[in-house]
Order: C-alpha cells, then sequence, then structure tokens
C-alpha cells in the first residue's frame, strides 16, 4: 500500500502514460510485439497497485470475442493454415487466430490503462485535461461520459430482469430470437439514456453551468521531479520501442 | 376462502450490504387468491420485501416458497410465469417500441400461437383503456399510462398471484378507480395480489388484510 501512495503521480503523468501505452498498441500489429506490451501494461498495473488478476477476471467476456473474430476472420479471409474445417469452409486458420490475439491483446493493453486511470479519481482527471489547456466543457464532458458508465452498467442489469419478468429465458431462445430480443432492447435502452441525458443537460444548466466565462478552480496540480522522470521515461522508452519495431517487424 | 399457502418466507434474513441486516427472520405466508396490502413509513423495507417475494432479490439466508417450490432452485423466469411484479418506477419494465408490442412481448417468445396473443393483447388494451395508444412508443407516455401498460404486460403472462409496488403512485383519480376495477377483475378470477401502497382509501377499497411494516419488521398482520 505505502508503494502506492508513493506512487501518487500527477493524473498529467497518467495520462501522458496511458497514451503512450495505447498508441503502441494501436500502431503496432504483430502478435508478439502486443503480447510483450502486455506484460508491461500488467507490470505497471502492479506498480500501481492494482491487482492485475482482478482486472482480468473482469473482462472474461472478452475471451468468447476472440474465438468469435477468429472465426470470422478465418471464415471470411481465410490466411494461413486451416486448422478446423467442415466440408471446404475453413473455420478456424492460423491467419484467423493471429488477427483474433492481436485485437485481443489490443484490448487487454486499453483495459490495463483505463486501470492505471482508474487510481485518480475523475474530478483529478478533469483538472488535469484543463491544466493541458483542454477545453473546460469538453474535458466535463469526458468525466460525465466515465460516470455514467455504472449507470449503464445498472440499467442493463434492470433491463435483464425485466425481460426476465416477463418469463423470457434468453439463454434458450434459438439465436434469431436471441438476436431479434437484444436488438429489440437496444432501442429503448438508447432512447432512455438519450431522455436521461436531456433532463441532466437541463439541471446543469439550471445551475448555472457556464454562466462566467472563465471558472475558478480550487485544486490544481502541480508537476514533481517523479512525475518528469516517469514521462521522460515512458516517452523515450516508447521511441525507442516504435523504432525498433519499424525496423525490426517491417523489415 | 381458499387457504392454500402461494407464497412463503421461512426464516428470511435480508441484507444489500453485509453491515447492516435489513430483514432479519421473517416468516411470512401469503395464500392463494389473497388480496393484501403491505403498508409502512419510506425505507421500511417494503419495496425489498416485494421483490424477494417476487424472487427478483435473493435471501441472504432462509427460504422462500413458491407455490410449494423451492424459490432458490428457481430460475427468475420460471418464477415469473406464476408470479407477476410490477416496479415502483415502471420506465424499468419499459423494453418495446410500441405499446402493442410491449404487451405481447412476454408472450412471443414463449412460442404462443399468434391467436392467442393478438386475443390476449386486444383484451388487455381495453381492460385498461389505452387502445388508441397501442402504436405509441412506450416511454414517451405519461406516467400514468406507463404504469397501465407495464400492468398490462405483466397480466398478459397470466400470473396466479402479482405484485404491485405502488401502483397508485402518479394515477388520477379515474385511472385509480379503472386500477380498482382491474383488481376487483382479478380477485374474481383468483389471483392473488400483494399491493404495496401509501394510499389508504385504495388499500382498504382493495385489501383484506394488511401487513404493516417498519424497519425491516412485520410489526402488525391483521385482516379488514
Ligand atoms: N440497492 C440498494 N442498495 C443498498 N441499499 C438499498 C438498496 N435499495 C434499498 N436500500 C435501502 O433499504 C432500505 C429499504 O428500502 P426499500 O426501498 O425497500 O423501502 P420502501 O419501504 O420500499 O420505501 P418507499 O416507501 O420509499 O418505497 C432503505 O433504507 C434503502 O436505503
Ligand atoms: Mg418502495
Amino acid at each position: 500500500m505505502s508503494m502506492t501512495t508513493a506512487f501518487s503521480l500527477d493524473p498529467r503523468t497518467k495520462l501522458f502514460l496511458v497514451a503512450c501505452l495505447s498508441s503502441c498498441a494501436v500502431i503496432t500489429t504483430h502478435w508478439a510485439f502486443l503480447s510483450g506490451l502486455w506484460v508491461v501494461s500488467i507490470l505497471l498495473l502492479l506498480v500501481f497497485g492494482i491487482s492485475p488478476w482482478d482486472m482480468m477476471k473482469k473482462i472474461r467476456l472478452l475471451l468468447y470475442m476472440v474465438i468469435f473474430i477468429a472465426m470470422m476472420q478465418s471464415i471470411f479471409i481465410s490466411a494461413g493454415q486451416a486448422l478446423i474445417t467442415i466440408g471446404n469452409i475453413s473455420l478456424m486458420t492460423t491467419g484467423g487466430l493471429l488477427m483474433a490475439m492481436e485485437f485481443v491483446f489490443r484490448m487487454l493493453i486499453i483495459v490495463c490503462s483505463a486501470g492505471i486511470l482508474s487510481t485518480s479519481n475523475s474530478r483529478e482527471i478533469i483538472q488535469g485535461l484543463i491544466q493541458l489547456k483542454l477545453p473546460y466543457e469538453l474535458a466535463f464532458m469526458a468525466s460525465l461520459g466515465i460516470r455514467f458508465i455504472p449507470v449503464f452498467a445498472e440499467e442493463l442489469r434492470n433491463t435483464m430482469t425485466a425481460v426476465q419478468l416477463r418469463g423470457i429465458d434468453i439463454r434458450v431462445l434459438p439465436w434469431r430470437q436471441k438476436i431479434e430480443v437484444m436488438t429489440g432492447l437496444f432501442q429503448p435502452v438508447v432512447a432512455g439514456a438519450i431522455i436521461k441525458s436531456r433532463s441532466l443537460a437541463m439541471s446543469i444548466e439550471m445551475r448555472g453551468f457556464r454562466a462566467y466565462p472563465t471558472r475558478s478552480s480550487y485544486l490544481l496540480l502541480k508537476y514533481e521531479r517523479k512525475d518528469y522522470v516517469v514521462m521522460i521515461c515512458s516517452g523515450l522508452l516508447t521511441a525507442i520501442l516504435m523504432f525498433g519495431y519499424f525496423f525490426w517487424f517491417q523489415a | 376462502m381458499n387457504r392454500e399457502i402461494a407464497l412463503e418466507l421461512k426464516n428470511l434474513v435480508f441484507s444489500y450490504r453485509p453491515e447492516s441486516i435489513l430483514i432479519e427472520q421473517m416468516n411470512l405466508a401469503l395464500f392463494k387468491g389473497e388480496a393484501a396490502a403491505l403498508v409502512g413509513p419510506n425505507g421500511a423495507g417494503k419495496t425489498t420485501l416485494g421483490k424477494l417475494m417476487a424472487g427478483i432479490l435473493k435471501p441472504s439466508s432462509g427460504q422462500l416458497i413458491i407455490f410449494g417450490e423451492e424459490g432458490k432452485t428457481l430460475p427468475l423466469h420460471r418464477i415469473a410465469q406464476r408470479v407477476g411484479y410490477c416496479f415502483q418506477n415502471p420506465e424499468h419494465q419499459l423494453l418495446a417500441v410500441s405499446v402493442e408490442d410491449e404487451i405481447a412481448f412476454g408472450l412471443k417468445y414463449r412460442s404462443a400461437g399468434q391467436d392467442h396473443i393478438s386475443r390476449v393483447t386486444e383484451s388487455l388494451l381495453k381492460l385498461f383503456e389505452i387502445e388508441r395508444l397501442r402504436k405509441a412508443f412506450p416511454l414517451n407516455l405519461s406516467w400514468g399510462e406507463k404504469r397501465r401498460v407495464v400492468l398490462a404486460a405483466s397480466l398478459a403472462l397470466d400470473p396466479e398471484f402479482i405484485i404491485l409496488d405502488e401502483p397508485t403512485n402518479g394515477l388520477d383519480d379515474e385511472q385509480i378507480e379503472t386500477l380498482n376495477r382491474v383488481l376487483g377483475g382479478l380477485h374474481e378470477r383468483g389471483i392473488g395480489v400483494l399491493l404495496i401502497s401509501h394510499n389508504q382509501s385504495f388499500v382498504e377499497i382493495n385489501a383484506q388484510r394488511i401487513l404493516q411494516m417498519e424497519e425491516g419488521k412485520i410489526v402488525n398482520d391483521y385482516c379488514l
């Protein structure tokens, strides 16, 4: 725990770190490189005092995605060797599997980055964004988006309960109907969200949001030496990695 | 009156958070065809008790017995075929893009015949006087209309018992009158109801048994 407090970096430093990590993840396409990057992000999580195990448990669903994407890629692109075939359709190819793995590693890295950010509260992150000269309105919107994730999750749970209360077991429905129910639910859930955000916007305005041209802030962030160290190191490392990647993997 | 038990709680304990127990060692039986009302101050745990009886919340310990079956082993969609439940907030239960789809929703995915579905839907639209709203988008309706649609959708499944959380909330006198008529009809058909309500006269008209709840306990249980 003392490790975590010792590592209470400025939220801007964390943002920088996350930006480095996720741009590496987005730019590169080789699964081996990506898996290495994933190991790095796991180590970072440990440094920030977050359990990577809990984090990974939360995203088990991704595993199903891999299989699904791997199949899709295999059927339509069919690169590499066929691993599983039915007739002359290849259900699983090495190429498809690699594509899926790349996708998953990328997602894992981005999830880990989000984990790093979650060690600052949203107020600090907004302040960080503002001091990075991002307009307050944008920063505020970003933080609202984050705040609404648990609300959405709750909403989704409510909706699933409501479906079961109509005596429906979505798991046993045939696929066609399953998709029909899910797409059917999409509309009211989205409409509900829009209605809610409209009243939220109104209540924000009624509290005088943007009544004055500039906003003062009680919380002021200051960089410390460790922030500079971390930023310089991660920036350099990213540059080296990118250079190495294009040199070795693309050649 | 038929004295067979519909829903029963045995030594039920429930808490939202481990450090504070909301309902402690509750024993309660609701009978088939019975019209009961659950009353009590805000925060007494009425909604919580209603959700427990409908199987939406799971007890921390103790048992819920639903028509003789152990509630723990029954998935919610199975319970819902016999026990209906309407949330305090009707918006949590609107799932479809039109009022008629909303009412037909539960039947459609349980392979009911088309004839049966349209017959049930029509009669419910008529019963709740919402025929003119059949094509409307449920989330755009007025509060009272939403309530009626949700109740109609629950009744479409033909439950044997139904739990209504504050059904008169936001209804005008005329709508309460309609609701009284519907509840009278349910009673005649032998369908049990548990009404969670703050509305004294509504309770007196529709319930024969009053359960008074305070701080997670039934402090009074009597017949009118
Ligand atoms: N999801 C939840 N998580 C934690 N606590 C909750 C939750 N839902 C309700 N509670 C708490 O449980 C207690 C009982 O709530 P409940 O909604 O059952 O009361 P109620 O009798 O229905 O009140 P009302 O008349 O206002 O509807 C309250 O103190 C409430 O704060
Ligand atoms: Mg309540």
